[in-house]
């Protein structure tokens, strides 16, 4: 009797913290990305990036909808969903992996911490492993995660035509940047 | 000769003009909720119960198109400006707005206080089962709709 009820104890506890997770969340993140050569502004704006990271174990995952991207001009805006990402096709744009170095982060510390993401970005209907870099700026429970990396166009089977082609970049930069704040479970 | 000159003329007319009208549509700014009407006005639960009953409707019948929805403000995002509002049933509408606009309307803007916000519509997330998918099994079950270029409903 005393055995079960140590092995209940222990299967709980086990079950429990791996279940366990601390999760912070925000659903106006911003994303910017610059596709320009210098010839001509081609740049866009999302502010409401959808992301969630858990503190524990350092997964972390992003959603944006192509749609909310805002250009200066309204023609850009019109050829980035119809031509280059095909929004009616391809809505989202999403991101999944982790916080490599999530353990260095001392998230009960107010500080400014570099870290790595390795995971899959999902864009266009093309799903491709990235590597890169940002920084987690802890201020009580509220965090600023930020990243910038570059991302290939033909990568991920945006085509320019040769029309554009002086003028768009083949290499996107991407900016992110998410005040993030502890979701309440 | 004075034929000659006048084909000319026509050819430079209608390079000028082909000219304008190209410059037009090539700097022509997006349409902002701020610059015009909104075609339809609801209460946030309004809009997320047609969107439960029918989201292809409602991206055939508002997508890209000004509406405006009243409801009770959850979150309030200054330097992101941008507004939450709270749809009930885990359901939120995230409102952006231009800086500028935000900062004209800041101060009315007020955690659990009722709003009413016009902004250009272009998609929702969390009413499709394929919304959510194993890649993304982190995020938060949350029905949302989202409005861009936002401005308060006067």
């Amino acid at each position: 009797m005393k055995k079960i009820l140590l092995l209940s104890i222990a299967i709980i506890s086990i079950t429990t913290a791996f279940a366990q997770k601390k999760l912070y969340s925000t659903t106006t993140g911003t994303t910017t990305f610059d596709a320009g050569t210098g010839v001509e502004n081609i740049s866009a704006t999302n502010k409401s990036t959808t992301s969630v990271f858990d503190a524990l174990s350092g997964q972390m995952q992003f959603k944006i909808l192509n749609k909310g991207f805002e250009f200066w001009s309204q023609l850009m805006q019109d050829h980035f969903n119809e031509n280059y990402m095909e929004s009616e096709k391809f809505p989202k744009t999403m991101f999944s992996g982790n916080i490599v170095d999530i353990k260095k982060v001392n998230f009960s510390k107010d500080g400014n911490y570099p870290v790595t993401v390795k995971g899959t970005l999902d864009m266009h209907g093309v799903k491709k492993e990235i590597v890169t870099t940002g920084s987690l700026k802890i201020k009580g429970d509220q965090v600023v995660g930020t990243s910038s990396f570059t991302v290939a166009l033909a990568d991920y089977n945006i085509v320019i035509p040769g029309v554009v082609k002086d003028k768009l970049a083949k290499t996107v930069k991407i900016d992110v940047s998410c005040n993030y704040s502890l979701l309440k479970q | 000769m004075k034929k000659w000159k006048k084909i000319a003329w026509g050819i430079f007319a209608i390079g000028m003009v082909s000219a304008s009208v190209i410059l037009y549509f090539a700097t022509k700014k997006p349409a902002t909720a701020e610059d015009s009407e909104p075609i339809a006005k609801f209460s946030t639960t309004e809009f997320i119960e047609k969107l439960n009953a029918n989201q292809a409707t409602v991206s055939a019948t508002y997508m890209d198109k000004n509406i405006a929805v009243s409801g009770n403000v959850m979150e309030v995002n200054k330097d992101q400006c941008s507004l939450v509002l709270d749809a009930g049933n885990n359901a939120i509408i995230t409102c952006t707005f231009d800086s500028a606009v935000f900062a004209k309307h800041a101060a009315t803007f007020e955690k659990g206080k009722p709003t009413s916000i016009k902004g250009i519509y272009f998609g929702c997330d969390g009413f499709e089962k394929s919304d959510s998918t194993d890649m993304m099994d982190l995020l938060p079950q949350q029905k949302s709709a989202m409005m861009k270029t936002c401005s308060v409903n006067k």
